[in-house]
């Protein structure tokens, strides 16, 4: 269950994400017209068939990946609190991750070209095990966030469970 | 205090012998394939040793090392120099490996290792037994501290030991399935000796072989499948061969091995968890064997893989107090029925064979397509066969996933048991060495507030999920608020 403070990611990281999804798109399709004019395939051949159709079914993802990008921004939300962060992300198929903050080790951000033009980072929380990301949140945010699970990672004490 | 000192020139064979092993499988090649005269492939052989033998002198030339009173220094490479340090204190395991080849030298390949993540190892080819005992003796020196010193005064230094019996090791092999293993060992070998022998004696051959009555090929399957488990009992034997496990204040010190000993000297903070691992066979016989998860910085090969390995195999009764003796902190009690959903065991079996029904209606396609395109005609006989196995197997894995599944939530630790393809493993972890943890539902089980839940735990240098399947939402709840409170 999504607990009803949970914040959810800037409208504008709908936009990100379809610009994101567009260039992929774009490149597949010219990769896929380069391959056909390099080879000069025949349309009708098994073997245009087949590649043909491999790059017809990653286009046809990432139309669906742009298709539900209303769906993925509704239901993508995070919550950080004072002892561990969590997200949510998923109606159909929910799933929620959550790290107690004394088990962060390094809270990383990232940002890419079409991020930093919509001023938007990825958040990447690492733990000593595992990474997970809170994706296309606001730069200060981000900063802000960063700083606080740094901190509270920080403050959490070191355990020594020799024998 | 050691400056600028070489490993034992050993090193330099051993560094060969690992060349000869990379660039072994194009050299077999160069020397059958082609029209090569006898001359042509020694010196091609001749070559690839005097090159397998520079390169393992380049190597032991740039390799020093220095040994202060706090650290431990490398240095190795050609054009590229890298440097090493490592302080004693940081050593979390010292990993000794002796091929018998080694033993007439008294030198080891030692492997040492920190809790880092990214390949925070140094590794030794060969070095004496002095040199090692040096590094034992300055890691203990700098990770003792002064209640350890005080108590070590009262305590004896080793606190407990446990060997492996013949009997048990013996019935651990018998019980293994490794030999499924060694007959795809065995078929691998022998279709690559198909590529090598020449083509009239492999006529010959299928002459012979063409010509049997049906009694000879069930004699012949059965050869190789004896042939099979020999091999893997020989293995699993030499393996764990007079396996001890000692306890020494917070260390722990693994010895075995019949041909290569090897010996393990790990810290008991390096251990993620602990489970009793049983599988089908093993359940019969009611014997367990004990592996651990460990903060690693190894990538999860072979080694790695067979150093998690506790105990290899103890019987039921006597697990819990020859494990009280190694972990006298952990709690090895047998963990309560997992609170699953009223219809879990249904909802998991529709949900296999939902997957089964995909599988076979793939395998259906597959078979008319066959039988159209390719005008090979099979008999329908198989494909019926064929499902009832998967049928059988899958839905009975599942019945046993279900009813296996167990959860305890103690003072200091979780309790999970869970079998997968018939595998029962029972897992101990402390609430602090869990990562994080992830829960997943599909629209359809909310209304039954049911979810799976996932426990992430490091294993080696990245991360193992335990699962639990068709929980209750209140028992994650609970698990929650533990986990959130846990330093």
């Amino acid at each position: 269950m999504i607990p009803e403070h949970a914040k959810s990611l800037p409208k504008r990281v709908r936009l990100a994400w379809l610009v994101v999804d567009i260039i992929a798109l774009l490149l597949v399709f010219v990769t896929g017209l380069i391959v056909n004019l390099i080879f000069k395939l025949d349309w009708y051949s098994p073997v245009a068939i087949g590649v043909n159709g491999l790059f017809g079914i990653v286009m046809l993802v990432i139309i669906g990946d742009a298709v539900l990008i209303p769906y993925h921004y509704r239901f993508y939300k995070y919550v950080v609190n004072e002892s561990a962060v969590s997200i949510y992300k998923g109606f159909i198929w929910r799933r929620s991750e959550t790290i107690p903050l004394n088990r962060i080790q390094n809270v990383d951000t990232r940002q890419g070209p079409i991020f930093g033009f919509f001023h938007l980072q990825n958040l990447a929380i690492v733990t000593a095990a595992h990474a997970f990301k809170i994706e296309g949140i606001n730069e200060d945010v981000a900063q802000y966030l960063r700083d606080q699970l740094i901190d509270a990672a920080r403050q959490a004490r070191e355990v020594d469970t020799d024998d | 205090m050691i400056k600028g000192s070489r490993q034992s020139k050993i090193a330099i064979f051993s560094d060969a012998i690992s060349s000869i092993k990379m660039i072994g499988w194009p050299i077999i090649f160069i020397f059958f394939g082609g029209q090569h005269t006898w001359p042509t492939r020694i010196m091609i052989i001749g070559a690839g040793l005097i090159l397998a033998l520079l390169f393992g002198f380049l190597n032991w030339l740039f390799f020093t090392y220095d040994m202060s009173s706090y650290e431990l220094t490398t240095s190795q490479g050609i054009f590229v120099k890298k440097h090493v340090h490592m302080p004693f204190e940081r050593i979390q395991t010292i990993t000794r490996t002796q091929p018998i080849y080694f033993r007439p030298f008294n030198v080891f390949k030692v492997n040492v290792e920190t809790s880092g993540k990214n390949d925070d190892k140094l590794i030794f080819n060969a070095l004496s037994l002095p040199k090692i005992e040096y590094i034992e003796t300055r890691r203990q020196e700098a990770q003792t501290k002064q209640s350890d010193v005080e108590r070590a005064a009262i305590q004896p230094e080793v606190s407990a030991t446990y060997q492996i019996n013949n009997r048990d090791l013996i019935l651990y092999a018998l019980t293994s399935l490794g030999s499924l293993g060694t007959m795809g060992i065995i078929y691998a070998g022998l279709t690559m000796m198909n590529d090598l022998i020449p083509q009239n004696i492999q006529n010959r051959f299928y002459g012979v072989f063409n010509h049997q009555t049906m009694t000879v090929y069930v004699l012949l399957v059965f050869i190789v499948l004896i042939i099979a488990i020999a091999f893997s009992f020989l293995r699993l034997y030499g393996h764990y061969f007079k396996f001890t496990i000692s306890r020494v204040s917070s260390h722990l010190a693994i010895k075995r091995g019949l041909l290569t000993i090897r010996a393990v000297n790990l810290r008991t903070s390096r251990i993620q968890a602990v489970y009793y691992e049983q599988t089908l066979l093993r359940r019969l016989v009611h014997l367990v064997s004990v592996k651990v998860l460990l903060a690693s910085s190894m990538k999860e090969d072979e080694e790695q893989t067979k150093q998690t390995t506790l105990i290899p195999v103890v019987t039921e009764r006597h697990r819990p107090k020859i494990l009280h003796h190694f972990l006298p902190k952990y709690n090895f009690q047998q963990p309560d029925k997992a609170p699953v959903a009223s219809h879990a065991l249904f909802l998991r079996s529709r949900f296999i064979f939902l997957l089964d029904l995909m599988v076979i209606l793939l395998l259906l396609v597959a078979f008319e397509f066959m039988s159209m395109s390719l005008q090979v005609t099979f008999s329908f006989w198989w494909l019926v066969a064929a499902t009832v196995i998967l049928l059988v197997y899958t839905l009975g894995g599942a019945y046993m996933a279900m009813s296996d599944q167990g959860l305890s939530l103690t003072d200091n630790y979780l309790i999970i048991q869970r079998t997968i393809n018939y595998t029962k493993r029972t897992y101990f972890i402390p609430y602090e060495k869990i990562q994080g943890y992830t829960t997943s539902q599909t629209w359809f089980m909310v209304r039954q507030k049911n979810q799976h839940l996932h426990i992430i735990v490091r294993d080696g240098d990245s991360s193992q999920q335990i699962t639990l399947r068709y929980l209750k939402v209140s028992s994650i709840d609970q698990l929650d608020d533990i986990l959130r409170h846990v330093k």
